[in-house]
């Protein structure tokens, strides 16, 4: 497993573990596919929430909308998109939205580069 | 073996409940949980009302939460699933949040663990799924045995005490309180020794080095009493925390030493009877040498002769006595005037009483007639007159009262009726109403060389009679002693022969086969029956008489015959002699009671029977009245 880990250390950037997230799959490249395409759906519709409830002014379902993408990312060992969702979380947390869409668009452009690498994970030969 | 268990355990697949709405999320520990090597079944809810509906339903091992729920956030998430999951479910909080704050809470309220989303892998939630399970069955474990632990706390019969290390009792169970007789929130905070007799305080120190122990010690509690307690101590059973198992054996202890003086009394029972057996044969010689006297002596020695008769008829008195004492005497009632008796005993309580005492007799002349055992009844006289002389060690009177007295319904000791009353007073030193409550027990005595039966003896007599005992007495005012006999109607007037008897020669010419293994009695009694006209052949022992029958050729009227006697016992010959000499009659005689009749399997009419000692007068109407209903 440490020798198929190793094949993903290009992949290694400050925003993305992706050693960490081979770790948490258990190397099992299946269980990590479907994760990758379960999020390939969920993923727009999480960052679809947040940005309706910055629309809609509300704080609350600010809140609870990063919250469960922050979860999301955490899982997949996406430490800048983390903390994006994290602040964004906190805002909510404090009864406002304003200067949300800023971070709201920094979060879109973190899970963007996060889908990249994930897919270039998945692409990644570990037979060897 | 702890090992072996875990292995069991692992073989059969947990069943885990994952509450988590977020899809990543819940594939990615779905997907960790499959592996076949998990041994995980594993179901998975998204909402927190779905999650409770399952757990009421169908509890599972183990429930995976997420607290952030669409219908539900935070610690409330946590709070309402423990609620529901009880003690069945172990629950695992997983989090996208590190919250320490809200992780303490949860695991303190019981979560088995907290996981943050994001910083654990599939082995350590494996892990984790599996300690989890592990703790709750071990809190489960603990739980129950807690539970069984308290309920035997609370219901044993035993008392039970923690004590800290300074002696102060920290718990103890309602059984503890009744032993030494206080509410149980008021025995918290106090030492044993505060219930203890003095002296225990020093004793608690060497319970708490010797680590265990067992011994007795005695409560005494607030209103005097005392408790006799069994204790098992254990020293350090927690760090700084003892146990002490208190047991009341007071009422076992009292069971106890009324069956040791139970068996006390049998013992000296059966000696007194073997003792009686012997002294009445010899008495027999006695009596039946001073009656041949009577037979052939002049006036003067006649006399004599009578006060050694009667001097034997004392001494068998005291063998009734001994007899009674040891149960095996037969109560001959007879209608007695109750002044008489006590008229008759004057000589004897003037010798009992020291010449201090004034002795003053006042006997109605003619009471209502009593039916009891005269022999009994003197005892009763004697016990009570020396109970006075001993109450009056430095002189006084000693006051003897016999009269009638009518009891009313008011008096509740005793029965509406007609009574003859028997005081005797004493101006003595009295008793206090603790002693008098316990007066009459066997073996109480307050003196230092007294038996303590006495009095019981006393009681006991006046019971079988039929009859009541009272006492009236207070320190330094002396004691009156009261003996109610119910009294008979008169019709029947079978009075007991009082005043001298006369001898009187009942004769006869008949054979007579006399068999006592008691040589001088033997030679007395076949004197006497020789005197009377009877043909007399003697034998020592069973065995004898039987030769002696089966060798005689005329007839042989009566065989009398003791019924205890070495080689062949009465029964023996009896049956020989019934079987040989069917037309002889049968008296057996005996110093035991007739009880020894039954016991040895001889069928005879009660009235063929004579207990040792008997006088020869006695003897020469029986030997005529058995031969005389044979011949009619």
């Amino acid at each position: 497993m440490q020798s198929n880990k190793s094949r993903f250390n290009h992949l290694k950037t400050e925003r993305f573990d992706p050693g960490s997230l081979w770790d948490r799959v258990d190397g099992d490249m299946g269980l990590l596919r479907e994760l990758i395409e379960v999020f390939a759906e969920e993923g727009p519709r999480m960052l679809a929430r947040v940005d309706n409830a910055i629309r809609n002014g509300s704080a609350l379902e600010l809140e609870k909308a990063s919250h469960k993408i922050k979860g999301s990312v955490l899982q997949f060992s996406a430490s800048a998109a983390a903390a994006v969702a994290l602040k964004l979380e906190e805002i909510g947390k404090r009864g406002i939205v304003a200067g949300a869409e800023q971070l709201l668009a920094q979060l879109k452009q973190e899970v963007e580069l996060l889908q990249k690498s994930l897919n270039a994970m998945a692409c990644t030969d570990t037979a060897h | 073996m702890s090992t072996l268990v875990m292995d069991a355990r692992h073989t059969s697949l947990l069943r885990v409940l994952l509450v988590e709405d977020n899809v990543v999320d819940a594939k990615l520990i779905t997907g960790l949980l499959r592996s076949p090597s998990a041994a995980l079944q594993c179901s998975h809810v998204t909402q927190l009302a779905e999650a409770l509906d399952r757990l009421e339903v169908d509890p599972p091992d183990v429930v995976l939460l997420d607290l952030n729920l669409e219908d539900s956030a935070g610690y409330e998430t946590f709070y309402l699933v423990q609620q529901a999951a009880a003690s069945k479910s172990a629950i695992l909080v997983l989090s996208g949040s590190d919250d320490e704050e809200l992780a303490i809470r949860t695991v303190r309220k019981g979560a088995q663990d907290y996981l943050v989303k994001g910083s654990f892998d599939g082995r350590l939630l494996l892990r984790s799924i599996r300690y989890a399970v592990e703790r709750k069955r071990s809190e489960e474990a603990l739980r129950n045995s807690q539970e069984t632990v308290l309920a035997i706390f609370e219901n044993s019969l035993d008392g039970i005490v923690i004590f800290a290390s300074n002696g102060l009792c920290m718990e103890a169970n309602t059984a503890a309180a009744t032993l030494v007789g206080v509410p149980r929130d008021e025995l918290i905070g106090c030492r044993l020794s505060d219930f203890c007799e003095k002296g225990f305080e020093g004793a608690w120190v060497d319970l708490t080095q010797m680590q265990t122990a067992r011994g007795q010690l005695w409560v005494e509690l607030k209103n005097g009493a005392r408790r006799m307690v069994d204790y098992c101590f254990k020293a350090d059973i927690l760090p700084g925390q003892h146990l002490a198992v208190l047991r009341d054996i007071t009422e076992q202890q009292d069971l106890e030493e009324q069956l040791r003086q139970s068996q006390k009394m049998e013992a000296v029972g059966r000696l007194a009877g073997g003792v009686a057996h012997d002294f009445n044969n010899i008495l027999g010689v006695i009596s039946g040498h001073a009656e041949l006297l009577q037979l052939s002596a002049g006036q003067s020695e006649r006399i004599r002769a009578e006060k050694i008769i009667t001097a034997t008829e004392k001494a068998a008195a005291l063998t009734h006595q001994l007899l009674a004492f040891g149960r095996k005497q037969v109560m001959s009632l007879k209608l007695l005037n109750v002044s008489l008796i006590v008229e008759g005993l004057t000589s004897m309580v003037d010798c009992l009483m020291s010449p201090e005492i004034q002795i003053s007799i006042q006997a109605c002349r003619n009471p209502g007639l009593v039916r009891a055992d005269q022999s009994q009844l003197e005892q009763v006289v004697m016990n009570l007159a020396t109970n006075a002389r001993q109450a009056m060690p430095e002189g006084g009177t000693l006051t003897i009262t016999i009269d009638e007295f009518q009891s009313s319904k008011d008096q509740p000791d005793l029965p509406p009726g007609k009574y003859v009353r028997l005081s005797v007073s004493d101006t003595g030193i009295g008793m206090t109403e603790e002693i008098q409550s316990r007066i009459f027990d066997p073996f109480f005595t307050t003196k230092k060389m007294g038996s303590g039966l006495g009095l019981s003896t006393v009681y006991g007599i006046v019971k079988q009679s039929g009859g009541y005992v009272t006492v009236q007495s207070a320190p330094q005012q002396g004691s009156t002693f009261n003996v109610f006999l119910p009294v008979v109607s008169s019709n029947d007037l079978e009075l007991a022969p009082a005043g001298p008897r006369k001898p009187t020669h009942i004769a006869g010419n008949e054979t007579l086969l006399l068999v006592d293994s008691e040589e001088d009695l033997r030679n007395a009694a076949t004197e006497y029956l020789k005197a009377c006209g009877y043909r007399v052949l003697t034998a020592g022992d069973g065995k004898e008489a039987v030769e002696i029958s089966d060798r005689h050729d005329g007839a042989i009227s009566l065989l009398i015959s003791d019924i205890v006697m070495p080689k062949l016992s009465g029964r023996g010959l009896v049956e020989h002699v019934r079987k040989t000499r069917p037309d002889t009659s049968v008296l057996l005689i005996s110093g035991y009671t007739d009880d020894a009749v039954l016991r040895h399997g001889i069928s005879l009419d009660p009235s063929c029977f004579l207990q040792k000692p008997f006088t020869f007068q006695i003897l020469g109407a029986k030997v005529r009245g058995i031969l005389d209903k044979a011949i009619s």
